[in-house]
Protein backbone atom coordinates (compact mmCIF):
# COMPACT_ATOMS: atom_id res chain seq x y z
CA UNK A 1 0.00 0.00 0.00
CA UNK A 2 3.00 2.20 0.20
CA UNK A 3 3.87 2.09 -2.95
CA UNK A 4 0.58 3.00 -4.17
CA UNK A 5 0.89 6.25 -2.13
CA UNK A 6 4.22 7.02 -2.91
CA UNK A 7 3.33 6.69 -6.40
CA UNK A 8 0.15 8.39 -6.63
CA UNK A 9 1.78 11.45 -4.91
CA UNK A 10 5.06 11.88 -6.97
CA UNK A 11 2.83 11.41 -9.84
CA UNK A 12 0.71 14.24 -8.79
CA UNK A 13 3.73 16.55 -8.18
CA UNK A 14 5.55 15.84 -11.52
CA UNK A 15 2.34 16.58 -13.01
CA UNK A 16 2.28 19.75 -11.58
CA UNK A 17 5.61 20.49 -12.46
CA UNK A 18 5.33 19.76 -16.03
CA UNK A 19 2.48 21.55 -16.30
CA UNK A 20 4.71 24.48 -14.82
CA UNK A 21 7.48 23.49 -17.67
CA UNK A 22 4.95 23.46 -20.61
CA UNK A 23 2.75 26.59 -19.39
CA UNK A 24 -0.26 24.69 -18.75
CA UNK A 25 -2.09 26.18 -15.81
CA UNK A 26 -2.44 23.47 -13.04
CA UNK A 27 -6.27 23.54 -13.22
CA UNK A 28 -6.04 22.20 -17.15
CA UNK A 29 -3.27 19.81 -16.22
CA UNK A 30 -5.42 17.71 -13.72
CA UNK A 31 -8.49 18.20 -15.70
CA UNK A 32 -6.60 17.03 -18.57
CA UNK A 33 -5.13 14.09 -17.04
CA UNK A 34 -7.94 12.83 -15.00
CA UNK A 35 -10.15 13.02 -18.46
CA UNK A 36 -7.37 11.37 -20.37
CA UNK A 37 -6.43 8.86 -17.98
CA UNK A 38 -10.37 7.36 -18.00
CA UNK A 39 -11.39 7.95 -21.78
CA UNK A 40 -7.94 5.75 -22.28
CA UNK A 41 -9.06 2.81 -19.89
CA UNK A 42 -12.40 3.02 -21.29
CA UNK A 43 -11.62 3.20 -25.32
CA UNK A 44 -9.30 -0.02 -24.38
CA UNK A 45 -12.38 -1.53 -22.54
CA UNK A 46 -14.37 -1.87 -25.83
CA UNK A 47 -11.05 -2.75 -27.37
CA UNK A 48 -11.42 -5.88 -25.24
CA UNK A 49 -14.52 -7.38 -26.74
CA UNK A 50 -12.79 -8.54 -29.83
CA UNK A 51 -12.28 -12.24 -28.99
CA UNK A 52 -8.49 -11.78 -29.31
CA UNK A 53 -8.11 -9.02 -27.18
CA UNK A 54 -10.40 -10.13 -24.68
CA UNK A 55 -9.53 -9.60 -20.82
CA UNK A 56 -9.45 -13.28 -20.59
CA UNK A 57 -6.83 -13.84 -23.65
CA UNK A 58 -4.95 -11.18 -22.28
CA UNK A 59 -4.96 -11.79 -18.58
CA UNK A 60 -3.71 -16.22 -19.45
CA UNK A 61 -0.85 -14.85 -21.62
CA UNK A 62 2.54 -15.97 -20.42
CA UNK A 63 4.17 -12.69 -18.38
CA UNK A 64 7.02 -12.34 -20.44
CA UNK A 65 4.14 -11.74 -23.32
CA UNK A 66 2.02 -10.05 -21.46
CA UNK A 67 5.00 -7.37 -20.45
CA UNK A 68 5.73 -7.05 -23.97
CA UNK A 69 2.70 -6.05 -25.20
CA UNK A 70 1.92 -3.56 -22.42
CA UNK A 71 3.73 -0.80 -24.32
CA UNK A 72 1.14 -1.41 -26.79
CA UNK A 73 -1.83 -0.77 -24.65
CA UNK A 74 -0.25 1.84 -23.26
CA UNK A 75 0.30 3.76 -26.41
CA UNK A 76 -3.00 3.37 -27.21
CA UNK A 77 -4.75 4.55 -24.27
CA UNK A 78 -2.10 7.25 -24.03
CA UNK A 79 -3.26 8.83 -27.74
CA UNK A 80 -6.78 7.69 -27.85
CA UNK A 81 -7.11 9.32 -24.26
CA UNK A 82 -5.08 12.28 -25.31
CA UNK A 83 -6.73 12.88 -28.71
CA UNK A 84 -10.42 12.85 -26.75
CA UNK A 85 -9.45 15.03 -23.52
CA UNK A 86 -7.34 17.83 -25.62
CA UNK A 87 -10.62 17.97 -28.23
CA UNK A 88 -13.15 18.21 -25.40
CA UNK A 89 -11.02 20.99 -23.67
CA UNK A 90 -9.93 22.61 -27.02
CA UNK A 91 -6.36 22.18 -26.83
CA UNK A 92 -3.48 21.25 -28.32
CA UNK A 93 -3.06 17.70 -28.83
CA UNK A 94 0.57 17.41 -29.46
CA UNK A 95 1.38 19.94 -26.43
CA UNK A 96 -0.78 17.17 -23.94
CA UNK A 97 0.90 15.00 -25.43
CA UNK A 98 4.22 16.00 -24.23
CA UNK A 99 2.48 17.83 -20.74
CA UNK A 100 1.78 13.80 -20.14
CA UNK A 101 5.14 12.13 -21.34
CA UNK A 102 6.97 14.88 -19.13
CA UNK A 103 4.92 13.77 -16.13
CA UNK A 104 5.59 10.32 -16.41
CA UNK A 105 9.53 11.08 -17.24
CA UNK A 106 10.05 13.09 -13.94
CA UNK A 107 7.83 10.50 -11.87
CA UNK A 108 9.46 7.91 -13.41
CA UNK A 109 12.94 8.98 -12.58
CA UNK A 110 11.79 10.18 -9.13
CA UNK A 111 9.91 6.80 -8.23
CA UNK A 112 12.04 4.47 -9.23
CA UNK A 113 15.26 4.89 -6.85
CA UNK A 114 12.43 5.35 -3.95
CA UNK A 115 10.80 2.04 -5.16
CA UNK A 116 13.73 0.48 -5.08
CA UNK A 117 15.51 1.81 -1.72
CA UNK A 118 12.30 0.73 -0.51
CA UNK A 119 11.85 -2.98 -1.52
CA UNK B 1 -59.89 21.91 -9.95
CA UNK B 2 -57.13 24.58 -9.23
CA UNK B 3 -54.46 25.01 -11.04
CA UNK B 4 -51.90 24.13 -8.42
CA UNK B 5 -53.85 20.96 -7.39
CA UNK B 6 -53.82 19.68 -11.13
CA UNK B 7 -50.64 20.02 -11.28
CA UNK B 8 -49.40 18.28 -8.30
CA UNK B 9 -51.74 15.43 -9.58
CA UNK B 10 -50.13 15.51 -13.04
CA UNK B 11 -46.84 15.15 -10.99
CA UNK B 12 -47.87 12.25 -8.82
CA UNK B 13 -49.08 10.77 -12.09
CA UNK B 14 -45.61 10.89 -13.70
CA UNK B 15 -43.51 10.39 -10.82
CA UNK B 16 -45.72 6.81 -10.34
CA UNK B 17 -45.23 6.06 -14.20
CA UNK B 18 -41.66 6.91 -13.93
CA UNK B 19 -40.96 4.62 -10.63
CA UNK B 20 -43.56 1.86 -11.61
CA UNK B 21 -41.79 1.23 -14.78
CA UNK B 22 -38.02 0.33 -14.16
CA UNK B 23 -39.76 -1.47 -10.39
CA UNK B 24 -41.61 -3.95 -12.35
CA UNK B 25 -38.46 -4.94 -15.01
CA UNK B 26 -36.69 -4.91 -11.82
CA UNK B 27 -38.92 -7.08 -9.83
CA UNK B 28 -39.41 -9.31 -12.93
CA UNK B 29 -35.64 -9.98 -12.87
CA UNK B 30 -34.84 -10.11 -9.48
CA UNK B 31 -37.89 -12.66 -8.46
CA UNK B 32 -38.42 -14.78 -11.90
CA UNK B 33 -35.09 -15.24 -13.41
CA UNK B 34 -32.19 -14.20 -11.24
CA UNK B 35 -30.84 -17.17 -9.14
CA UNK B 36 -31.11 -17.31 -5.60
CA UNK B 37 -28.82 -16.05 -4.31
CA UNK B 38 -27.39 -14.07 -6.96
CA UNK B 39 -24.44 -11.71 -5.23
CA UNK B 40 -22.36 -14.21 -2.86
CA UNK B 41 -21.62 -13.60 0.10
CA UNK B 42 -23.93 -10.55 0.14
CA UNK B 43 -27.38 -11.61 0.10
CA UNK B 44 -27.05 -14.15 2.59
CA UNK B 45 -24.91 -11.99 4.83
CA UNK B 46 -26.70 -8.15 5.04
CA UNK B 47 -30.27 -9.56 5.94
CA UNK B 48 -27.88 -11.57 8.79
CA UNK B 49 -26.00 -8.33 9.81
CA UNK B 50 -29.18 -6.29 9.20
CA UNK B 51 -30.92 -8.15 12.59
CA UNK B 52 -27.53 -8.67 14.28
CA UNK B 53 -27.17 -4.53 14.89
CA UNK B 54 -30.75 -3.74 15.24
CA UNK B 55 -30.61 -6.32 18.24
CA UNK B 56 -27.23 -4.73 19.43
CA UNK B 57 -28.53 -1.42 18.78
CA UNK B 58 -31.68 -1.97 21.48
CA UNK B 59 -29.62 -3.93 23.95
CA UNK B 60 -26.83 -1.58 23.63
CA UNK B 61 -24.00 -3.92 22.72
CA UNK B 62 -22.04 -2.32 20.42
CA UNK B 63 -19.84 -4.98 19.26
CA UNK B 64 -22.05 -6.38 16.71
CA UNK B 65 -20.56 -3.67 14.80
CA UNK B 66 -17.38 -5.35 14.55
CA UNK B 67 -19.60 -8.09 12.19
CA UNK B 68 -18.77 -6.86 8.51
CA UNK B 69 -17.18 -3.71 9.69
CA UNK B 70 -15.30 -3.01 6.40
CA UNK B 71 -19.52 -1.49 5.08
CA UNK B 72 -21.02 0.81 7.10
CA UNK B 73 -24.76 -0.05 8.85
CA UNK B 74 -27.37 2.55 6.75
CA UNK B 75 -28.29 -0.30 4.42
CA UNK B 76 -28.42 -3.11 6.82
CA UNK B 77 -30.54 -0.91 8.63
CA UNK B 78 -32.76 -0.12 5.86
CA UNK B 79 -32.95 -3.76 4.91
CA UNK B 80 -33.88 -4.66 8.54
CA UNK B 81 -36.51 -2.68 8.03
CA UNK B 82 -37.56 -4.16 4.80
CA UNK B 83 -37.76 -7.45 6.80
CA UNK B 84 -39.95 -5.94 9.58
CA UNK B 85 -42.21 -4.76 7.31
CA UNK B 86 -42.27 -7.18 4.26
CA UNK B 87 -42.02 -10.53 6.67
CA UNK B 88 -45.42 -10.43 7.05
CA UNK B 89 -46.14 -10.90 3.70
CA UNK B 90 -44.77 -14.30 3.09
CA UNK B 91 -41.37 -12.68 1.49
CA UNK B 92 -37.79 -14.33 2.72
CA UNK B 93 -35.18 -12.68 4.57
CA UNK B 94 -33.29 -12.13 0.64
CA UNK B 95 -36.87 -11.56 -1.23
CA UNK B 96 -37.00 -8.41 1.45
CA UNK B 97 -34.14 -7.25 0.64
CA UNK B 98 -34.29 -7.48 -3.22
CA UNK B 99 -37.28 -5.35 -3.16
CA UNK B 100 -35.32 -3.02 -1.13
CA UNK B 101 -33.03 -3.23 -3.93
CA UNK B 102 -35.39 -2.96 -6.67
CA UNK B 103 -36.81 0.47 -5.08
CA UNK B 104 -33.64 2.11 -4.89
CA UNK B 105 -32.54 1.39 -7.78
CA UNK B 106 -35.89 2.52 -9.59
CA UNK B 107 -35.72 5.47 -7.59
CA UNK B 108 -32.25 6.43 -8.80
CA UNK B 109 -34.07 6.15 -13.31
CA UNK B 110 -36.65 8.49 -11.51
CA UNK B 111 -33.77 11.08 -10.11
CA UNK B 112 -32.22 10.61 -13.77
CA UNK B 113 -34.97 12.32 -14.99
CA UNK B 114 -35.36 14.95 -12.99
CA UNK B 115 -31.59 15.94 -13.05
CA UNK B 116 -31.49 16.06 -16.86
CA UNK B 117 -35.55 17.54 -17.25
CA UNK B 118 -34.37 20.55 -14.87
CA UNK B 119 -31.60 21.36 -17.19
CA UNK B 120 -32.35 20.67 -20.17
CA UNK B 121 -36.40 19.18 -21.69
CA UNK B 122 -38.82 17.41 -20.36
CA UNK B 123 -38.50 14.98 -22.99
CA UNK B 124 -34.59 14.51 -23.25
CA UNK B 125 -35.57 13.73 -19.51
CA UNK B 126 -37.48 10.93 -20.09
CA UNK B 127 -34.95 9.70 -22.94
CA UNK B 128 -32.34 9.51 -20.26
CA UNK B 129 -34.56 7.95 -17.77
CA UNK B 130 -35.88 4.98 -20.39
CA UNK B 131 -31.58 4.97 -21.10
CA UNK B 132 -31.44 3.63 -17.52
CA UNK B 133 -34.44 1.66 -16.51
CA UNK B 134 -33.79 -0.42 -19.89
CA UNK B 135 -30.04 -0.83 -18.99
CA UNK B 136 -29.43 -4.47 -18.92
CA UNK B 137 -26.31 -3.80 -16.28
CA UNK B 138 -28.36 -1.45 -14.10
CA UNK B 139 -31.58 -4.58 -14.26
CA UNK B 140 -28.99 -7.03 -13.82
CA UNK B 141 -26.82 -5.66 -10.67
CA UNK B 142 -29.44 -3.82 -9.34
CA UNK B 143 -29.48 -6.44 -6.77
CA UNK B 144 -26.65 -5.37 -5.16
CA UNK B 145 -28.12 -3.72 -2.52
CA UNK B 146 -25.74 -1.85 -0.89
CA UNK B 147 -24.13 -0.17 -3.94
CA UNK B 148 -27.62 0.81 -5.48
CA UNK B 149 -29.01 2.19 -1.88
CA UNK B 150 -25.96 4.29 -1.88
CA UNK B 151 -26.19 5.17 -4.95
CA UNK B 152 -29.47 6.93 -4.53
CA UNK B 153 -28.37 8.91 -1.85
CA UNK B 154 -25.17 9.82 -4.12
CA UNK B 155 -27.30 10.78 -6.97
CA UNK B 156 -30.19 12.53 -4.95
CA UNK B 157 -27.15 14.64 -3.36
CA UNK B 158 -25.60 15.63 -7.01
CA UNK B 159 -29.13 16.53 -8.07
CA UNK B 160 -29.39 19.16 -5.14
CA UNK B 161 -26.35 20.79 -6.02
CA UNK B 162 -26.73 20.98 -9.60
CA UNK B 163 -29.96 22.52 -9.28
CA UNK B 164 -28.41 24.93 -6.65
CA UNK B 165 -27.55 28.78 -6.62
CA UNK B 166 -24.68 29.32 -5.00
CA UNK B 167 -25.33 32.17 -3.29
CA UNK B 168 -27.59 29.90 -0.66
CA UNK B 169 -26.31 27.20 1.92
CA UNK B 170 -28.95 25.50 2.07
CA UNK B 171 -28.60 23.14 -0.67
CA UNK B 172 -24.71 22.06 0.36
CA UNK B 173 -26.07 20.97 3.22
CA UNK B 174 -29.16 19.00 2.30
CA UNK B 175 -26.75 17.23 -0.35
CA UNK B 176 -23.95 17.05 2.44
CA UNK B 177 -26.83 15.19 4.29
CA UNK B 178 -27.67 13.28 1.27
CA UNK B 179 -23.60 12.46 0.45
CA UNK B 180 -23.53 11.33 4.35
CA UNK B 181 -26.63 8.98 3.72
CA UNK B 182 -25.08 7.34 1.02
CA UNK B 183 -21.53 6.87 2.23
CA UNK B 184 -23.30 5.55 5.65
CA UNK B 185 -24.63 2.92 2.53
CA UNK B 186 -21.11 2.63 1.34
CA UNK B 187 -17.79 4.45 1.98
CA UNK B 188 -17.39 4.78 -2.13
CA UNK B 189 -19.49 7.29 -2.13
CA UNK B 190 -17.04 9.51 -1.07
CA UNK B 191 -14.44 9.37 -3.61
CA UNK B 192 -16.70 9.41 -6.06
CA UNK B 193 -18.73 12.18 -5.33
CA UNK B 194 -16.49 14.48 -4.05
CA UNK B 195 -14.20 13.51 -6.65
CA UNK B 196 -16.56 14.59 -9.49
CA UNK B 197 -17.25 17.72 -7.71
CA UNK B 198 -13.67 19.12 -7.28
CA UNK B 199 -13.16 17.61 -11.10
CA UNK B 200 -16.24 19.93 -12.31
CA UNK B 201 -15.18 22.90 -10.14
CA UNK B 202 -11.75 23.17 -11.46
CA UNK B 203 -13.22 22.12 -15.30
CA UNK B 204 -15.92 25.11 -14.70
CA UNK B 205 -14.38 27.81 -12.44
CA UNK B 206 -17.48 29.81 -12.33
CA UNK B 207 -19.70 26.94 -12.21
CA UNK B 208 -23.60 28.58 -11.75
CA UNK B 209 -24.08 26.30 -8.80
CA UNK B 210 -20.54 25.20 -7.17
CA UNK B 211 -18.41 26.95 -5.40
CA UNK B 212 -15.20 25.73 -3.50
CA UNK B 213 -16.49 27.06 0.19
CA UNK B 214 -19.82 25.24 -0.69
CA UNK B 215 -17.85 21.81 -1.39
CA UNK B 216 -16.38 22.50 2.06
CA UNK B 217 -19.55 22.89 3.74
CA UNK B 218 -20.67 19.79 2.21
CA UNK B 219 -18.12 17.83 2.96
CA UNK B 220 -17.84 19.22 7.01
CA UNK B 221 -21.69 18.41 6.94
CA UNK B 222 -21.78 14.60 5.07
CA UNK B 223 -18.37 13.81 7.66
CA UNK B 224 -20.99 14.51 10.61
CA UNK B 225 -23.58 13.19 9.51
CA UNK B 226 -21.10 9.85 8.69
CA UNK B 227 -19.75 9.85 12.04
CA UNK B 228 -23.39 10.37 13.97
CA UNK B 229 -24.60 7.26 11.84
CA UNK B 230 -21.63 4.96 12.33
CA UNK B 231 -21.15 3.56 15.73
CA UNK B 232 -17.73 2.50 14.51
CA UNK B 233 -16.29 6.38 14.37
CA UNK B 234 -17.46 6.87 17.87
CA UNK B 235 -15.26 7.30 21.15
CA UNK B 236 -13.71 3.76 22.49
CA UNK B 237 -14.93 5.52 25.44
CA UNK B 238 -18.52 5.01 24.45
CA UNK B 239 -18.25 1.53 22.57
CA UNK B 240 -15.81 -0.19 25.13
CA UNK B 241 -13.75 -0.86 22.43
CA UNK B 242 -12.01 0.56 19.56
CA UNK B 243 -14.20 0.86 16.79
CA UNK B 244 -11.53 2.12 13.91
CA UNK B 245 -9.64 -0.59 14.78
CA UNK B 246 -12.21 -3.12 13.76
CA UNK B 247 -12.90 -1.24 10.83
CA UNK B 248 -9.35 -1.18 9.47
CA UNK B 249 -9.00 -4.74 10.47
CA UNK B 250 -11.95 -6.05 8.57
CA UNK B 251 -11.80 -3.57 5.77
CA UNK B 252 -7.50 -5.06 5.19
CA UNK B 253 -9.18 -8.84 4.93
CA UNK B 254 -10.51 -6.97 1.73
CA UNK B 255 -7.40 -6.73 0.01
CA UNK B 256 -6.52 -9.02 -2.40
CA UNK B 257 -3.08 -10.42 -0.37
CA UNK B 258 -0.66 -13.06 -0.99
CA UNK B 259 0.17 -15.00 2.33
CA UNK B 260 0.42 -11.71 4.45
CA UNK B 261 3.35 -10.97 2.50
CA UNK B 262 1.86 -7.98 0.72
CA UNK B 263 -1.35 -6.40 0.23
CA UNK B 264 -2.80 -5.13 -3.11
CA UNK B 265 -5.05 -1.99 -2.60
CA UNK B 266 -4.25 -0.78 -5.98
CA UNK B 267 -2.73 -1.89 -9.17
CA UNK B 268 0.32 0.08 -8.02
CA UNK B 269 0.98 -2.40 -5.43
CA UNK B 270 1.99 -5.04 -7.62
CA UNK B 271 5.16 -3.42 -7.79
CA UNK B 272 6.10 -3.75 -4.32
CA UNK B 273 6.38 -7.70 -4.67
CA UNK B 274 7.99 -7.22 -8.03
CA UNK B 275 10.50 -4.98 -6.58
CA UNK B 276 11.28 -7.88 -3.55
CA UNK B 277 12.00 -10.91 -5.48
CA UNK B 278 15.05 -11.76 -6.23
CA UNK B 279 14.27 -14.54 -8.75
CA UNK B 280 13.76 -12.76 -11.90
CA UNK B 281 10.76 -15.55 -12.89
CA UNK B 282 8.94 -14.38 -9.85
CA UNK B 283 10.36 -10.49 -10.89
CA UNK B 284 8.68 -10.50 -14.19
CA UNK B 285 5.71 -12.87 -13.63
CA UNK B 286 4.55 -9.57 -10.87
CA UNK B 287 5.34 -6.82 -13.09
CA UNK B 288 3.29 -8.42 -16.17
CA UNK B 289 0.49 -8.17 -13.08
CA UNK B 290 1.26 -4.76 -12.81
CA UNK B 291 1.20 -4.34 -16.29
CA UNK B 292 -2.38 -6.08 -16.66
CA UNK B 293 -3.68 -4.54 -13.72
CA UNK B 294 -3.04 -0.79 -14.55
CA UNK B 295 -3.53 -1.07 -18.45
CA UNK B 296 -6.99 -3.02 -18.34
CA UNK B 297 -10.17 -1.50 -16.86
CA UNK B 298 -11.65 -3.61 -14.26
CA UNK B 299 -15.87 -3.85 -14.84
CA UNK B 300 -16.67 -5.47 -18.58
CA UNK B 301 -19.15 -2.62 -18.76
CA UNK B 302 -19.08 -3.16 -22.24
CA UNK B 303 -20.21 -6.38 -22.48
CA UNK B 304 -23.20 -5.70 -19.79
CA UNK B 305 -24.17 -2.70 -21.44
CA UNK B 306 -25.41 -0.54 -24.10
CA UNK B 307 -24.54 2.90 -22.05
CA UNK B 308 -20.89 3.35 -22.72
CA UNK B 309 -21.32 2.37 -26.03
CA UNK B 310 -23.71 5.34 -26.67
CA UNK B 311 -21.10 7.15 -24.56
CA UNK B 312 -18.06 6.93 -26.76
CA UNK B 313 -20.42 6.72 -29.94
CA UNK B 314 -21.60 10.25 -29.15
CA UNK B 315 -18.38 11.63 -27.57
CA UNK B 316 -17.07 10.93 -30.97
CA UNK B 317 -19.54 12.35 -32.85
CA UNK B 318 -19.63 15.11 -31.18
CA UNK B 319 -16.03 15.94 -31.35
CA UNK B 320 -16.36 15.46 -34.72
CA UNK B 321 -18.81 18.23 -35.16
CA UNK B 322 -16.59 20.39 -33.44
CA UNK B 323 -19.40 20.46 -30.61
CA UNK B 324 -18.51 22.53 -27.33
CA UNK B 325 -18.94 19.84 -24.28
CA UNK B 326 -20.43 22.06 -21.09
CA UNK B 327 -23.27 22.63 -18.81
CA UNK B 328 -24.78 19.78 -17.73
CA UNK B 329 -22.78 17.60 -20.39
CA UNK B 330 -19.46 18.28 -18.84
CA UNK B 331 -20.47 18.12 -15.47
CA UNK B 332 -21.54 14.06 -16.18
CA UNK B 333 -18.46 13.72 -18.12
CA UNK B 334 -16.41 14.38 -15.09
CA UNK B 335 -18.65 12.00 -12.96
CA UNK B 336 -18.06 9.18 -15.28
CA UNK B 337 -13.77 10.24 -15.13
CA UNK B 338 -14.11 10.47 -11.35
CA UNK B 339 -15.83 7.27 -11.32
CA UNK B 340 -14.46 5.49 -13.62
CA UNK B 341 -10.64 6.09 -12.02
CA UNK B 342 -11.60 5.49 -8.99
CA UNK B 343 -13.22 1.83 -9.88
CA UNK B 344 -9.69 1.46 -12.02
CA UNK B 345 -7.05 2.03 -8.75
CA UNK B 346 -9.53 -0.49 -6.22
CA UNK B 347 -7.98 -3.36 -7.27
CA UNK B 348 -10.48 -4.95 -5.57
CA UNK B 349 -12.95 -3.92 -8.43
CA UNK B 350 -11.51 -6.65 -10.54
CA UNK B 351 -13.16 -9.24 -8.26
CA UNK B 352 -17.02 -7.27 -8.04
CA UNK B 353 -18.60 -6.73 -11.46
CA UNK B 354 -21.61 -5.41 -9.54
CA UNK B 355 -19.73 -2.04 -9.00
CA UNK B 356 -20.54 -1.04 -12.55
CA UNK B 357 -24.08 0.00 -10.96
CA UNK B 358 -21.80 3.37 -10.04
CA UNK B 359 -21.12 3.99 -13.68
CA UNK B 360 -24.84 4.03 -15.36
CA UNK B 361 -26.54 7.21 -14.18
CA UNK B 362 -23.58 9.48 -15.25
CA UNK B 363 -23.45 7.58 -18.81
CA UNK B 364 -27.04 8.04 -19.25
CA UNK B 365 -26.83 11.53 -18.38
CA UNK B 366 -24.21 12.36 -21.18
CA UNK B 367 -25.52 10.09 -23.95
CA UNK B 368 -29.20 11.53 -23.35
CA UNK B 369 -27.51 15.10 -23.64
CA UNK B 370 -25.42 14.56 -26.55
CA UNK B 371 -28.03 12.21 -28.71
CA UNK B 372 -30.32 15.47 -28.00
CA UNK B 373 -27.34 17.79 -29.49
CA UNK B 374 -26.76 15.85 -32.11
CA UNK B 375 -30.48 15.57 -33.19
CA UNK B 376 -31.05 19.15 -33.08
CA UNK B 377 -28.07 19.93 -35.20
CA UNK B 378 -29.19 17.59 -37.83
CA UNK B 379 -32.78 18.93 -37.92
Amino acid sequence: MIFSAIVILIFFFSLLAAARMIGVTWRMAIVFQVLSSALGLLSFSAVTLIPQLSVQTLSSLEPVVGLAIMPLTVTFELLTGTFLSSKILGQDFLRFLRLTLTAWAIAGALSFPLLLLLA
Amino acid sequence: MRPDKNRFLKGVALFLLLFSVPFVIRYFWAFCLAPVPFIIPDELLYPYTGRLFVSGLASGNFSVFKVNAAHPPLSKFITWLFISLLGTSGFSDLGAMRIQSCLFSSLTCVLIYAIVASKTKKSIGVLSWALLSLDPASIIFALASLDVTSLFFAVLSMYILLRAPSESWRPYLLAGVCLGLAALCKYSAYPIILGTLILILLAEKNHPSLSAKGILFLTTSSILVLIAGNPLLWPPQLLGFSGYSALVEDSSRALLNSGGAFSVLTPLDWLEPAFKMTSPAHTIFYLSMFAHATTVFPLPIFRYSYLPWLFLGSLLLLLRQQERIEGLELSSLSWISASCLFFWILAKSQAEVYYSVWLQPPLAIFSTIAIADLWRRRR
